[in-house]
């Protein structure tokens, strides 16, 4: 396991899509970098604290999630090369286990996503930090909501690496990681939108005057729909870092808790498909 | 007479794949299903009362047949440099020039093919369900043709790109962005340009009295060169698709026309550059 995981890390430090994803990290940095200082020094804005651009790291101001676009294909084609160069033939017949390689891959993954994150932390913090931003969130709190980030990132991975040990192909995996990051994307904007409807809507005449009084609103969800609701952006992961991007966390203690069931279900289902995946 | 012939035989062959391509039927499957789940939207709004017209749901599928045709483009063309065949082609005789074209021509009736599988079950089950289309039929036809020309400009692009990068994974991704960046450019562009140049006046009530507020112009109106700029960006393929469905009553002659732009544009950028590159 030990030499899998020094390979794997070998290579990526090596591979053309891991500096293809820093450099898209970077750039995501520099854009956010560049819109914090127009707004303090030239729009003269600045009434948000320095935890926003922080959490960016996360997503757009809970509407876009730009890690998961830049994970999602990176680490397809990461893990994608594995099959197409015949590697993961080799890592067998040298007496390694399934077990062993998918497990080593995922670690890598996790590892390299963290990094992602982590290097646009460090350039939005070291950038921002002399501005003079006040953080308007305790300390500890911006520390766990980051902790929970990075989980939240690490059970994409978990998703993506399943998908790529299964589907083989690059480009198809590509293609469905890509997707699917995408197609949660909508899914949590359309899901958040729903939560956000009033029980009640104000009918007014042309004057302004309230006429009618307020009539119910056929589009609030009622309680059950609203907990699945709920239950669904918490689950998925594109959903907490857009929670936490947005800092709209409701429940603390959930999203972790979810993560790490993401992890563990999507792990035992990989390697238990794996296992009796024919490699040819 | 040997150059038609010659391109003949590459289109039957590219045909023949087509029809045994799990891509193709993916795309058109993905497209039948979203025309079901739109229809399904549209019947259901109109049983609790909004009178959707069927028009509405119709011409959406312009917005989506960019990122469909995006994934199959790369797939079906990549295929080509994976097995070797575009190597073989050249082997036997056949012109670049030819090789892409035929290409070109598969792609965008395949385009044209996974449109259908939405038009198909929403005018089928459409027409019956929700009546029938609001709008003259002249304007449907035009909306439909402007919407296949805009398919086939799209294909122009991604079949350029297909054929230049010989790396299948790197193409979809591309590919994939590049078909939402110019949707969400659409949109954009869309909300901007329809932005009013006057504030119109407006009586309201406050505190019991009856307020005037004048007429002022809106600072959010695009003018004078950035309006120009954003009025040429709005009528590229893809943002088109936005325009297409706001000016389908207007039936303005510039889109089919910029959109058979844009395709002979990439398509002779393509040939240029593919005529010169080293197939290995």
């Amino acid at each position: 396991m030990r030499n899998l995981l020094h390979a794997n890390f070998s290579r990526l430090f090596h591979s053309g899509a891991f500096r293809a994803a820093l450099a898209a990290e970077f750039a995501y940095a520099l854009f956010i970098i560049g819109v914090t200082f127009y707004s303090i020094y030239i729009k003269e804005g600045g009434q948000f604290g320095l935890e926003e651009p922080l959490l960016f790291a996360f997503g757009i101001a809970g509407m876009i999630p730009v890690p998961m676009l830049i994970q999602a294909p990176f680490l397809s084609v990461y893990l994608g090369t594995e099959f197409s160069e015949g590697t993961i033939r080799n890592k067998l017949v040298t007496g390694r286990s399934k077990a062993a390689v998918y497990l080593s891959n995922l670690l890598a993954c996790m590892t390299a996503s963290v990094l992602l994150a982590v290097l646009y932390l460090a350039l939005v913090g070291i950038a921002a930090a002399p501005t003079g931003l006040p953080l308007k969130m305790p300390a500890g709190q911006l520390l766990l909501l980051a902790c929970y980030g990075l989980l939240a990132l690490a059970a994409c991975t978990a998703l993506v690496t399943m998908a790529a040990m299964l589907i083989r192909n690059e480009t198809k995996t590509v293609i469905i990681t890509l997707s699917a990051a995408l197609f949660a994307m909508f899914l949590i904007g359309f899901l958040t939108a729903r939560l956000g409807e009033p029980e009640f809507t104000a009918v007014y005449d042309e004057w302004g005057r309230d006429a009618a009084g307020m009539l119910p609103n056929p589009n609030y969800l009622q309680p059950v729909p609203r907990a699945v609701c709920r239950f669904l952006i918490d689950l998925l992961p594109t959903g907490q870092c857009l929670q936490i991007s947005a800092r709209s966390v409701e429940q603390f203690w959930r999203m972790p808790l979810l993560s790490l069931s993401v992890i563990a279900a999507s792990t035992a289902a990989g390697l238990l498909l794996f296992r009796r995946k024919d490699l040819k | 007479m040997s150059a038609k012939l010659s391109i003949n035989l590459l289109l039957r062959a590219n045909f023949f794949r087509l029809w045994r391509s799990a891509s193709f039927w993916t795309a058109v499957s993905v497209m039948f299903g979203i025309g079901i789940f739109e229809l399904a939207v549209g019947v259901h709004a109109r049983q609790q009362g909004t009178p959707v017209p069927l028009d509405n749901r119709y011409m959406l599928f312009v917005l989506m047949s960019g990122v469909v045709l995006s994934a199959f483009c790369s797939l079906f063309v990549g295929a080509e440099y994976s097995d070797g065949a575009i190597r073989n082609k050249i082997a036997v005789g056949h012109s670049r020039a030819n090789l892409y074209l035929a290409n070109l021509i598969t792609c965008s009736a395949a385009g044209v093919l996974i449109c259908l599988g939405y038009i198909l079950p929403m005018t089928a089950a459409g027409i019956p369900l929700m009546g029938g289309f609001t709008l003259p039929l002249a304007s449907v036809l035009w909306f439909t043709l402007c919407a296949f020309l805009m398919t086939a400009s799209l294909c122009a692009v991604f079949t350029m790109a297909a054929l230049l990068n010989q790396n299948k994974a790197v193409v979809a991704i591309v590919c994939i962005f590049l078909a939402y960046f110019l949707l969400f450019l659409g949109i954009y562009l869309n909300s901007r340009l329809t932005e009013q140049a006057v504030i119109p006046a407006r009586e309201y009530i406050e505190n019991g009295q009856i307020l005037v507020r004048e007429a002022m112009p809106n600072p959010a109106y695009v003018q004078g060169l950035k309006r120009t700029i954003f009025e040429a960006l709005y009528d590229l393929p893809g943002c088109q698709a936005v325009q297409l469905i706001a000016a389908a009553e207007a039936r303005p002659i510039r889109l089919p026309l910029v959109s058979l732009g844009a395709a002979a544009a990439s398509t002779a950028a393509g040939l240029a550059l593919f005529r010169r590159k080293d197939l290995k």
